[in-house]
């Protein structure tokens, strides 16, 4: 019984002391931002990596998760008489829901997971290590660009999926269902606001983008140096960022007020 | 000072003084801790207790910040080259002249140009890491360490993966850099014949702490352990030295 209490609190002692190390991460990527010198071809790339090269898997999911919406919600909105409905529903849901959250998982496995590797790497190799023998700070040169990259790509992702899964469930609603083109816009255009529901949107992805860039920018910095340890810091980069965002999603979602 | 990871005790109660100018060869068979004390002479590592001096500069005391200050004037060869695998060779070399000095690129291609050719390499700039051989990249990674013209040069093994002919280049270029600009050099090396012909100080890790001396004291040593690493051929080798230095003395 003891053993067990002393492992629990082991466990929460561990706990607390990882997330102060994530805090003081934070801290040193935010205190880095301004220090010179410039980054900007570092983040130039890091965001073609991080943002460009994810726009297919975030069209196809995009239009692919629209295009299930539609043929969902035109169904059961049917059996209410309310199928003139689809495309309120299905921009609200994608703009205050399912945009941000969707394209902050895909961006995650995609993304994140390849950020905390590539830093592993780094690290397993010393390079890490050499970049600080030539005084070079690996925060500053290595995490920076990345972690920004991230922030600025997510909500353009978001954008991006919002707006083909809006394409997808016109598709299949209007094409396949034989709903009104005309009645399904204007549906979309008078439920979602801009300030409330794209700015709520905007802030989530924006989150989800600063969250996953400490957490795979941290991951990749304090992995074990070895295959194994990279492993685990990828595998737990997926895991972390993934709770982090559901529950920094509920989190906004409860403060802006539904 | 004292060095531990987990249970396993690296060093207990080490102390060595390592003279300005000089060359020091760190000997001492796997897992003595070679490695690890180039490490920590560079900062890397800090000791659990005791004190690491490094020109002066007391290394446990200093914050990340100010180590970097300190490692301006320190060049490091780490055993597997430690390149940027993202960057070109010229990328590689050039940076640390680019991030301090903010060099204009096609005067850093010039001087990383003329430093590569000291090395024995002329034409990979615009190559990766990738495309390199191994004694490609470890002589990449030693004009990275000498790019800046530090004060102290840690080289960790400067000879493993090289031909003949590159090891002669490398050796000569050590001393050379060690005899014009003074440098302080700190090598772990299984080369024998090279690190011996160059050391001034051999420094022999053993059970947590070392034996040091010039290579002629280590030679007459009567301590097992030094004469048993040592072996014949290595103490034959420096009694010749000795005598070829003498000769050239008087």
């Amino acid at each position: 019984m003891i053993g067990a209490i002393r492992e629990l609190g082991a466990r929460v002692t561990a706990g607390v002391e990882g997330l102060g190390r994530v805090a003081r991460f934070g801290g040193h990527l935010v205190g880095a931002v301004p220090r010179p010198p410039s980054r900007f071809g570092f983040f130039v790339r890091a965001l073609f990596d991080a943002g460009v090269l994810s726009v297919a898997l975030i069209c196809l999911s995009g239009f692919t998760v629209g295009m299930v919406l539609g043929l969902q919600l035109h169904t059961t909105l049917t059996r209410f008489g309310a199928e003139e409905g689809l495309g309120a529903v299905v921009g609200l849901s994608l703009v205050r829901e399912l945009g941000p959250v969707l394209t902050g998982l895909l961006v995650t496995g995609r993304a994140g997971s390849a950020i905390t590797a590539e830093i592993g790497a780094m690290k397993s190799t010393e390079q890490l290590d050499g970049l600080r023998m030539m005084a070079i700070d690996p925060l500053h040169f290595v995490a920076l660009p990345r972690a920004l990259a991230l922030t600025i790509a997510m909500p353009l992702l978001n954008g991006l999926f919002i707006v083909f899964a809006i394409a997808g469930a016109y598709g299949v609603g209007v094409w396949r269902q034989g709903l009104d083109g005309g009645v399904y816009l204007s549906g979309l255009e008078d439920a979602v606001l801009f300030g409330d529901d794209v700015g709520q949107s905007l802030l989530k992805s924006l989150v989800f983008g600063l969250l996953l860039g400490l957490i795979s920018t941290y991951k990749g910095h304090s992995c074990a140096p070895d295959a194994a340890g990279v492993a685990r810091a990828t595998t737990s980069t997926v895991v972390t960022a993934s709770v982090c965002i559901l529950l920094a999603d509920y989190v906004i979602t409860a403060l802006w007020g539904v | 000072m004292r060095l531990a990871f987990g249970k396993r005790t690296v060093f207990d109660g080490m102390s060595c003084r390592m003279a300005k100018g000089k060359i020091h060869l760190l000997l001492g068979g796997s897992g003595t801790g070679k490695s690890t004390l180039l490490r920590m002479i560079g900062g890397l590592q800090r000791p659990n207790s005791g004190e690491i001096r490094v020109a002066g500069h007391l290394l446990s005391e200093k914050s990340e910040r100010e180590l970097g200050e300190i490692r301006k004037g320190i060049g490091m060869l780490f055993q597997n080259g430690a390149l940027l695998d993202s960057m070109t060779v010229l990328e590689n070399v050039g940076l640390p002249l680019r991030e301090h000095l903010r060099q204009p690129w096609p005067e850093i291609a010039t001087h990383v140009a003329r430093v590569l050719k000291s090395v024995g390499l002329e034409g990979v700039e615009g190559l990766l890491p990738r495309h390199l051989s191994g004694g490609m990249l470890r002589r990449v990674a030693f004009a990275r360490a000498i790019v800046m013209e530090p004060e102290i040069l840690l080289c960790d093994e400067p000879f493993s993966g090289l031909d003949p002919i590159n090891v002669s280049r490398i050796e000569d270029l050590l001393v050379e850099l060690n005899r014009k600009l003074g440098l302080t050099i700190v090598v772990t090396s299984h080369h024998m014949a090279s690190s011996l012909r160059m050391a001034h100080q051999m420094i022999l890790l053993r059970r947590g702490g070392c034996v040091a001396g010039t290579p002629e004291e280590l030679a007459s040593s009567s301590d097992a352990e030094v004469t048993d690493f040592l072996g014949e051929d290595g103490r034959s080798y420096l009694a010749r030295l000795h005598e070829l230095r003498s000769g050239s003395a008087s």
